[in-house]
């Protein structure tokens, strides 16, 4: 590293002797104070975590009609025939007064539907406790209590970063802790050294807070080795909560789901959909089945029953396969 | 999610933890497997006492495993055994007894009562259940269930499962329940819409698009005839194995040149396409269906069977 008699010429990025104290003093018991804090974090956050709260009625309802709408739009619709599939999609998205009998469509008097008994629900609760729900602020912002608690799953997590980092940018600041083995360009320097605002410094070298923030995300992995997966029974207590109507409040905003809005934004999608360009395993079903047994076409056009618009003469997708493999075949 | 192994691996193995916990991971019913190794694992003996478990288990799987073996004593009709479960639930003996209001306990307390024939009172647990939260989906299940089980309550099973649908739509189980129902009335249009919904839940299983083929040909008519013929010829490709659905492939079919037969005549000429189809697809899937039989003493019956048919067409 250090040659007994220095150059006269030195290169601009000359190699730096880091001290062995710097390893024994803070490379490592960084390292080591922070497996130790990640794993005493996901322990009291498990004691932090909410207890799973009831899903309102509309929610629930709001979802399970989406799962039903969210079949047909997906791929599964391609296994009803596409008359059905047709009449499906109509009878969900119809507008009032353009459905069979001038009625909304499914999905649309569903989000009516929760429209009303949300409203219905705000107005029993502003009966109990009025100024609960604040004007002018999203729905759920007004009660701090449910903003509280799906923050207390991260507050842990928050507090102790906060607390880490001020600490080490306090105690080491300005230390140069570790040279990686191989160079890297200048576009780095905002990851690997943070704070020291040195320009001439290779790129290669990590201070201090960098080296936390490196091993933060590079011990993910590793607590999920240290820690293993959670316990079968506990993936299926969710589950069965799940099943009996209740949800762990994930994530940080406790009502994210607004029933009606969504439900009417199905619709729509629905209301777009085509059935040109889909394919309809069952309309092709038979063709399959039979391979080159299915007899070949004759002059004569039929229609009807295969999806065929007979107004305007489009014909079916499975009928253009069929003239396609024909003409493959001749 | 459940351990590594297979489970004759396990049975060889006689792991009974291990084997409780692959009969929930992948959702089996095996309510004899699961009392056989219930028992021993949490040490309840089949006179009704009990001794120390063979294994020291944390609460969480202790309480998953008795939750599971009372639900599989159920089954299997042994209420006693449900019983000492339900008992052991909340006993005192670890710290951790389940507290009587926990809903998961309530609904097994509920679902006890039901199998000894106490319906009203399994009525009230469920009621109560649906007062705490509107949203469980699993007491309102039961309480349709509760309903279904008497005799002489059809039509009032079929308004609650309606009810349910209509809170519950996306519950493709709930939609295979109520096609059946429509079938016990003969309501096969009902059960037809039933079928669709089932089918577009689970695309790839051949037997509810054999269900949906012979309900569409039950009903009748031109077009459902040709639903039904589709359906079964996708029943047909996703399990070949599937006998019933070469049989109503090959009725189908029949059944479609009849009706095109009493069509009018306009009607005639346009069908002359599916005619030929129809044909052909009789004919395969007797082909098929005598390649299956080949051999057997049921070999001679099939072909009687399918040489009527064919002189027919």
């Amino acid at each position: 590293m250090t040659s007994a008699t220095p150059p006269i010429y030195r290169p601009p990025q000359a190699t730096l002797l880091l001290d062995s104290q710097i390893r024994d003093w803070v490379v490592l018991p960084l390292l080591i104070i922070m497996i130790i804090a990640g794993l005493l974090r996901s322990n009291i956050g498990k004691y932090l975590r909410p207890p799973p709260k009831p899903v309102s009625r509309v929610d629930a309802r709001g979802k399970s009609c989406l799962l039903r709408a969210a079949r047909l739009r997906g791929g599964n619709g391609g296994y009803l025939s596409e008359a059905r599939w047709e009449a499906r999609r109509l009878a969900w998205s119809a507008r009032s007064g353009e459905g069979s009998n001038n009625t909304a469509g499914w999905l649309r008097a569903e989000a009516t539907r929760a429209d009303v008994e949300n409203k219905l629900q705000k107005k029993a609760e502003s009966g109990d406790s009025p100024n609960q729900d604040i004007p002018g602020m999203p729905p759920g912002m007004g009660d701090p209590a449910a903003m509280m608690d799906g923050m207390k799953g991260n507050m842990a997590a928050m507090v102790q970063n906060m607390v880490m980092m001020q600490g080490i940018s306090h105690f080491f600041r300005g230390f140069v802790l570790v040279k990686v083995p191989f160079p890297l360009t200048k576009g780095f320097k905002q990851m690997f050294q943070r704070g020291l605002d040195l320009t001439t410094l290779d790129t290669s070298y990590v201070s201090s807070v960098s080296w936390y923030f490196l091993v933060m995300f590079g011990l993910r992995a590793f607590f999920r080795l240290a820690m293993g997966d959670p316990l079968q029974e506990e993936l299926e207590g969710i589950e069965i909560q799940k099943e009996m109507g209740c949800d762990y409040g994930a994530g940080p905003q406790p009502v994210g789901f607004d029933a009606p809005k969504v439900l009417k934004a199905e619709a729509d999608n629905l209301e777009l959909l085509t059935g040109r360009g889909r394919r309809f395993h069952v309309d092709e079903a038979e063709r399959n089945l039979l391979g080159k047994r299915y007899p070949k076409k004759s002059k004569k056009r039929s229609s009807g029953g295969n999806g065929e618009d007979v107004l305007f003469g489009l014909p079916a997708r499975g009928k253009q396969e069929g003239s396609r493999s024909k003409h493959k075949a001749s | 999610m459940g351990p590594e192994e297979d489970l004759p691996t396990l049975l060889s193995r006689n792991d009974h933890l291990n084997i409780l916990r692959y009969i929930r991971a992948h959702k089996l019913r095996e309510p004899h497997l699961v009392v056989s190794h219930g028992q021993p694992l949490l040490g309840f003996h089949s006179d009704g006492s009990t001794t120390k478990p063979s294994q020291s288990l944390d609460d969480a799987t202790r309480l998953a495993a008795l939750e599971q073996l009372c639900l599989a004593s159920l089954d299997v009709g042994n209420t006693t055994l449900a019983e000492s479960c339900l008992n052991a639930l909340h006993a005192a003996t670890s710290h951790s007894s389940v507290p009587k209001e926990s809903s998961r306990y309530r609904k097994l307390l509920g679902m006890c009562l039901e199998a000894s024939g106490k319906y009203d009172d399994a009525a009230k647990v469920y009621d109560e259940l649906l007062e705490d939260n509107p949203s469980n989906g699993y007491a309102a299940k039961r309480k349709y269930c509760i309903l279904a089980a008497q005799a002489g309550k059809e039509e009032e099973a079929m308004k609650a499962l309606n009810d349910y649908l209509s809170m519950h739509p996306g519950d493709v189980a709930a939609w295979n329940q109520m096609a059946e129902a429509c079938l016990s009335v003969s309501d096969f249009k009902g059960a037809a819409y039933c079928y669709e919904e089932v089918v577009l839940g689970c695309p790839l299983d051949s037997n509810v698009h054999m269900k949906l083929g012979e309900v569409y040909a039950t009903a009748g008519g031109m077009e459902n005839a040709k639903l039904a013929r589709k359906h079964l010829a996708q029943a047909v490709q996703l399990d070949g194995n599937n006998l019933r659905a070469w049989f109503g492939l090959i009725d189908a079919s029949e059944g479609y040149l009849m009706e095109v037969e009493q069509a009018t005549k306009g009607k005639k000429e346009m069908e002359e396409e599916g005619v030929e189809v129809a044909k052909e697809l009789i004919l395969f899937g007797g082909e098929k269906l005598m390649g299956f039989y080949k051999g057997t003493r049921m070999g001679k019956f099939v072909e009687r069977l399918l040489k009527e048919t064919a002189e027919s067409m």
